[in-house]
């Protein structure tokens, strides 16, 4: 049994290395930028309800908990050899696999920022809600005045 | 005072609040700093719903009626640039497809920017709350597209300012800044009437404070 363990790994390895060396740049690139656009949609979302009179705390604990799914994902959404080499449009800009532990930390900041949305939002303490949205803004505008190239 | 009349006080401080808000909308952006721009293009827009209004009755150099020539009148004008000496009362015929181009370009770049909104779906403008993320991103490339517009008439303006202060001696910033044009009798200037500037401000002023409202200045 061990040894039929011990074959899957391996095979496992071997899939996942052939899998690393075949990387489709532009597909890995475009899943990022469907990740971050649903953030973007979501962030978007929750700022037109705290505009609101009366914001739709449901609407936003939607929202909040897909930012808090995301949010994490994005240190695994940047594999080498999808920044600005790549031969597609990106905004990413080679200083985040030139400086990672900088930018894992960014990310990790947005993570935490997300969490703490989302537990604000399950609440429906609409202060709190707006004051962690608030933090949110300034953890992806932190990483993006490094790490993402400019553009409207 | 010597020359003609030639622009009303309102026309030249529509111009140059127009100069001062574009600038600071522009720096503005560029350092990110989107609540500020959204109150210079709030300021931006009123302006120019003032100087439509102006263009039908304001002062006569003001009126597009008095200055949008057809293609005939642009033609021999651009034939006879370096032959004929007298500066214009009010805008020539190309000068005056300038004004239409540059306003066409700022009335774009507004209307984009009031439902742009940012990658992060954080900053937006006035009316991005009432489209969709997409719609909001396309809002915001085409704001961009007409800024890169923008700089270009502007790059256009100077020069034919530079133009016609070397070449042909004309002091046209002189002009827009006293608003008498030196070189010229006293011509048929005429003047708008008060009433209609006041609904013209009142107008232009509404629009900004409304943008700047829902901009979430106030």
């Amino acid at each position: 049994m061990k040894r039929v363990y011990g074959l899957a790994a391996a095979l496992a390895v071997v899939i996942a290395s052939g899998a690393a060396l075949a990387l489709d740049a532009p597909s890995a690139i475009k899943d990022r930028q469907e990740v971050y656009k649903e953030i973007g949609k979501s962030m978007k979302g929750i700022g037109e309800e705290l505009k609101s009179s009366s914001p739709n705390v449901d609407e936003i604990k939607k929202f909040a908990a897909t930012v808090d799914t995301d949010a994490p994902k994005i240190p695994s959404l940047f594999p080498a050899g999808t920044g600005p080499e790549a031969g597609v449009k990106t905004a990413a800009k080679a200083e985040i696999w030139q400086k990672p532990d900088e930018f894992k930390k960014d990310a990790a900041d947005l993570a935490v920022a997300a969490h703490a949305l989302n537990v604000a939002a399950q609440s429906g303490d609409v202060a709190a809600i707006k004051d962690a949205a608030g933090k949110i803004g300034e953890a992806c505008k932190a990483c993006h005045q490094t790490f993402r190239e400019k553009e409207h | 005072m010597a020359g003609s009349r030639i622009w009303d006080l309102p026309t030249r401080l529509f111009h140059w609040m127009l100069v001062l808000l574009v600038l600071i909308a522009w720096q503005s952006a560029e350092r990110r700093d989107i609540s500020l721009h959204v109150l210079a293009g709030s300021g931006v827009a009123g302006l120019i719903v003032f100087r439509l209004w102006w263009g039908f009755f304001g002062g006569s150099t003001a009126r597009f009626a008095n200055f949008i020539k057809g293609p005939g009148a642009v033609l021999g004008y651009a034939r006879s640039l370096f032959t004929h000496k007298e500066p214009a009362l009010g805008h020539n015929p190309m000068g005056g497809w300038s004004v239409v181009g540059l306003l066409l370009v700022l009335l774009g770049l507004t209307g984009f920017g009031l439902f742009a909104s940012d990658v992060d779906g954080l900053d937006s403008g006035p009316f991005a709350d009432f489209v969709d993320y997409d719609t909001g991103r396309l809002a915001s490339h085409l704001h961009a597209r007409f800024f890169d517009g923008l700089e270009i008439l502007v790059a256009l303006h100077l020069c034919a300012i530079l133009f016609y202060h070397l070449v042909k001696r004309h002091k046209l910033v002189h002009a827009m800044v006293t608003g008498r044009q030196a070189h010229l009798a006293d011509g048929a200037f005429t003047p708008g009437s008060r009433v209609m500037l006041g609904i013209g401000v009142v107008l232009g002023m509404a629009v900004t404070l409304g943008l700047a409202h829902l901009g979430g200045a106030f």
